[in-house]
C-alpha cells in the first residue's frame, strides 16, 4: 500500500466519522436554560473532524506525487495476524460458554502455536504451559483477589 | 494526615504491592517489545480492586520499574527495553563490548534510584505551592487547561500533526458515547444499554496499548524470536569507586534537573530527557570525543534523568491534571478510577492518597534498587523468555483484566475492537497516544466549556478576560505554533537535502 492510499483511507475514514458525529448531534435536544445542551460540543468535534480529515484530503492530493512510493511490507506475515486474531476472537466467543481455564488453555495453544516458528515449536511444552497458566491465573484472581471469571461447563 | 498516609504505605499488603509492581515494572521494562506503559495498563483493571493507596502505590511501583528496567537490555542487548533508555545504549552497549557490561548496569541502576529521589523530593516541595496557587480557579480556567493539555497532542503527533489531531479527535469522540455531562442526556449510544455508561477506560488503555501489540506480533512472527546476541557481565556492588562517584556529581545534578524540568513540560517523553542529558554532560564534558566510545558519564547522564521524569511528570498531572506523557496519562486513568480527582484541590480532598504518593515513590525507589540490583541476574535470564510464550500469556491477562473491570463480555469484545482499531492506525500510521490524551480530556473540557458559558450567560470573551486562563490558551497556542514551526523547518531541510 502506498503512502498515498494509506492518507486517502485515513481521511476518507474520518470525514464519514466526523459526519456521522454532526449529524446524531443535531438530533439531541437543548434541555436545559442558558447551556448550550449535549449535542453543542459534539457538533464542534464533528465539524472540526471534517476540515481536519478535508485538509488531509487535499494535502495528499496536492502531494500525490511525492508520496506515490510503496512502503516495506514484504516481510510481513498477513497470515500470521489473521490467525492472531482469529484465536482471539474464538477465545472471546469461548470464554463465557466454556469457561476460563478452558477457553484458556486452548487459546494460550493455538496462540503460542502460531506465534512459534518451525525452529522452536514443542507442542507437548505449549500443551503444559497453557493449562499451568491457565490455571495458575485463575487461581490468583479468583482466590486470591477474590475477582469471580466464568466457571463454564467445569463448574468449580 | 501525613502520618495516616505514612501508615497506609508501611503496611505489609502495601509493601508487598509495591515490591510486586516494582519487579514486573522491571521485567516488563527489560523485554524489548513490553513496555512501561502495558505494565500499568495491565494492572489497572487489579488495582481497581484494591483499597486506593494500595492500588496507586502498586501502579507508582510498576512505572518505576518499568522506566528503569529499559536500561538492562539496553546495555547488555544494545536495544532500549522502553524508548526511555535509548541514550543509554549509546555508551552503555559499548561498554558492554569492552567486557564493562556490570559497571554500566550497576551505575544505571545506582543513578536511576538518585534520578528518582531527586525528582521526589521536587515534586514534594513545587506541588503543594502550586496547587494552592491553582485553588481559586473556576471552569473558565479548567477549560483553558484542557485546552492547553490537548495542546499536547501536537507534541505527541510524530511526524503528522494533522493526523494526531485526528487521533485526538477520535478519542474525544468515544469519550461522548453514553451519558451527556450536566444534563445527563443519552448520546451516540444507538440503543444500546452496554453503551450507556461510555467505555471504561481500562478497556480502551488495554485495547489500544497492549491487544494492539499482540496482533502485530503475528504480523511480525518470523522474527519475533530472533537471538539478540546477549554479551555476559561480571558485577560487584554498583560498579562504581566512591572517587568516580565524587566526579560525577555535577553531572548527576545537572542530569535530574533537566529530566524533572523535561517530565514538568508536557508532551516530552523520558527519551528526550535522557538525549538532553547525554547531550549536556557530552557537550560540559573535558573529554567529548570519550562519548559513544563506552564511557559510564553516557550511562549515568541516560539514566538519572530519565527517572527523575517520572517525579517532574507529576507535578503538573496531581496538581492541574495534565498528563505529560502516554504514562501519566494512563496513571491519570487509575486515579480517576479510585475517585482521587487531580487539581487545586487535591490536597484538601484527597491528601491521604498524595502524601501516600509520595510515599510510595520513595519506597518504591528503594526497592526498585534492592530488587533490580540484587535479582539482576534472574532480570538478565528473563530476557531469554521466547516472545511467542510471553506475548499470549499478556494476552490472557489482558481479558481477565478487561472482563473483571465490571464482570461482562462487552468489555472483552471492546478491547479486541480497540485492539484492531490500534492495528488500523499503526497501519495508517496515525498516532495512538493523542486518541488516550482526547478520551481523558474531552469530558473534562465539554463539562467547564458549558459551566462556564452557563456562568457567563453565553459570552465567550471571559476565557480571554480572566488572564490565567488567558495564560493557558496563549500557552497551548505557543505549544502548537513552536511544533508547527519545528515541522515546516525539518521539512525544509529534508527538501534541501532531497534537491542536493
Amino acid at each position: 500500500m502506498t503512502e498515498k492510499t494509506k492518507n486517502l483511507i485515513c481521511s476518507v475514514a474520518f470525514l464519514a466519522i466526523g459526519t456521522l458525529i454532526y449529524f446524531e448531534a443535531t438530533q439531541i435536544k437543548v434541555i436545559m436554560a442558558k447551556d448550550l445542551g449535549s449535542g453543542f460540543f459534539p457538533k464542534v468535534v464533528g465539524i472540526t473532524m471534517i476540515l481536519m480529515a478535508l485538509l488531509e484530503l487535499i494535502l495528499t492530493l496536492v502531494m500525490g506525487s511525492k508520496n506515490g512510493q510503496a512502503t516495506e511490507e514484504g516481510d510481513n506475515d498477513k497470515k500470521g495476524m489473521l490467525l492472531t486474531v482469529a484465536c482471539m476472537l474464538g477465545y472471546a466467543a469461548l470464554f463465557d460458554t466454556l469457561g476460563f481455564i478452558l477457553s484458556s488453555t486452548i487459546y494460550l495453544f493455538l496462540q503460542i502455536t502460531v506465534l512459534s516458528n518451525d525452529k522452536n515449536r514443542k507442542l507437548p511444552l505449549f500443551a503444559i504451559i497453557s493449562v499451568l497458566t491457565s490455571i495458575a491465573v485463575y487461581g490468583i484472581f479468583v482466590y486470591l483477589i477474590g475477582m469471580p471469571l466464568p466457571t463454564g461447563i467445569l463448574d468449580f | 494526615m501525613i502520618m495516616q498516609a505514612l501508615v497506609n504505605v508501611c503496611n505489609p499488603t502495601c509493601l508487598a504491592l509495591i515490591s510486586l509492581g516494582v519487579v514486573v515494572g522491571i521485567i516488563f521494562g527489560s523485554i524489548p517489545g513490553l513496555s512501561a506503559t502495558m505494565a500499568v495498563v495491565l494492572f489497572l483493571p487489579l488495582s481497581f480492586g484494591l483499597e486506593p493507596t494500595n492500588g496507586i502505590s502498586l501502579l507508582i511501583g510498576l512505572y518505576m520499574g518499568g522506566i528503569s528496567g529499559g536500561l538492562i537490555s539496553a546495555i547488555l542487548l544494545k536495544i532500549p527495553g522502553t524508548p526511555s533508555s535509548i541514550a543509554t545504549v549509546l555508551d552503555g552497549g559499548p561498554m558492554a563490548e569492552k567486557g564493562e557490561a556490570g559497571k554500566a548496569l550497576g551505575a544505571g541502576i545506582l543513578y536511576s534510584a538518585i534520578g528518582s529521589l531527586l525528582s521526589i523530593v521536587a515534586l514534594i516541595f513545587i506541588s503543594p505551592y502550586l496547587a494552592a496557587l491553582t485553588l481559586k480557579f473556576t471552569p473558565v480556567e479548567y477549560f483553558a487547561i484542557a485546552v492547553f493539555s490537548l495542546s499536547i497532542i501536537a507534541s505527541l503527533s510524530g511526524n503528522s500533526l494533522i493526523k494526531g489531531l485526528l487521533a485526538g479527535l477520535l478519542g474525544i469522540s468515544f469519550a461522548l458515547i453514553g451519558l451527556a455531562p450536566i444534563d445527563g442526556l443519552s448520546r451516540f449510544t444507538f440503543g444500546s444499554t452496554d453503551l450507556m455508561s461510555g467505555f471504561n477506560i481500562i478497556v480502551l488503555l488495554v485495547g489500544i496499548f497492549a491487544v494492539t501489540d499482540i496482533m502485530m506480533a503475528g504480523l511480525g512472527r518470523k522474527h519475533l524470536d530472533d537471538a539478540y546476541g546477549k554479551k555476559a557481565y561480571h558485577l560487584k556492588g554498583f560498579g562504581i569507586t566512591l572517587v568516580e562517584f565524587k566526579d560525577q556529581i555535577v553531572n548527576m545534578i545537572r542530569s535530574s534537573i533537566i529530566g524533572i524540568v523535561v517530565g514538568i513540560l508536557p508532551g516530552i517523553g523520558g527519551n528526550v530527557a535522557g538525549l538532553l542529558s547525554y547531550t549536556a554532560a557530552k557537550n560540559s564534558s573535558k573529554y567529548p570525543e570519550k562519548f559513544g566510545t563506552g564511557i559510564v558519564d553516557g550511562v549515568i547522564a541516560s539514566e538519572t534523568s530519565n527517572n527523575a521524569v517520572i517525579g517532574g511528570s507529576l507535578i503538573p498531572l496531581l496538581t492541574m491534571g495534565i498528563p505529560g506523557n502516554t504514562v501519566a496519562a494512563v496513571l491519570l486513568g487509575g486515579l480517576t478510577i479510585h475517585g482521587i480527582n487531580p487539581g487545586p484541590l487535591i490536597f484538601q480532598k484527597s491528601g491521604v492518597y498524595v502524601y501516600g504518593i509520595f510515599f510510595a515513590l520513595i519506597v518504591a525507589t528503594l526497592a526498585m534498587l534492592v530488587f533490580e540490583r540484587g535479582a539482576l541476574p534472574i532480570f538478565v535470564k528473563l530476557l531469554d523468555v521466547p516472545k511467542h510464550i510471553l506475548l499470549p500469556i499478556v494476552m490472557v491477562c489482558c481479558v481477565v483484566g478487561a472482563y473483571s473491570s465490571s464482570s461482562r463480555m462487552f468489555d472483552v469484545w471492546c478491547i479486541l475492537g480497540f485492539g484492531a482499531l490500534g492495528v488500523v492506525m499503526k497501519m495508517l500510521k496515525i498516532p495512538s497516544t493523542p486518541l488516550i490524551i482526547g478520551f481523558i480530556l474531552g469530558g473534562m473540557t465539554e463539562e467547564n466549556l458549558r459551566r462556564a458559558l452557563q456562568a457567563s450567560e453565553g459570552s465567550i470573551s471571559v476565557f480571554f478576560t480572566r488572564p490565567i486562563s488567558l495564560a493557558f490558551l496563549v500557552a497551548g497556542f505557543l505549544c502548537v505554533a513552536y511544533v508547527l514551526k519545528n515541522k515546516y523547518k525539518n521539512h525544509g531541510e529534508n527538501t534541501l537535502g532531497e534537491k542536493e
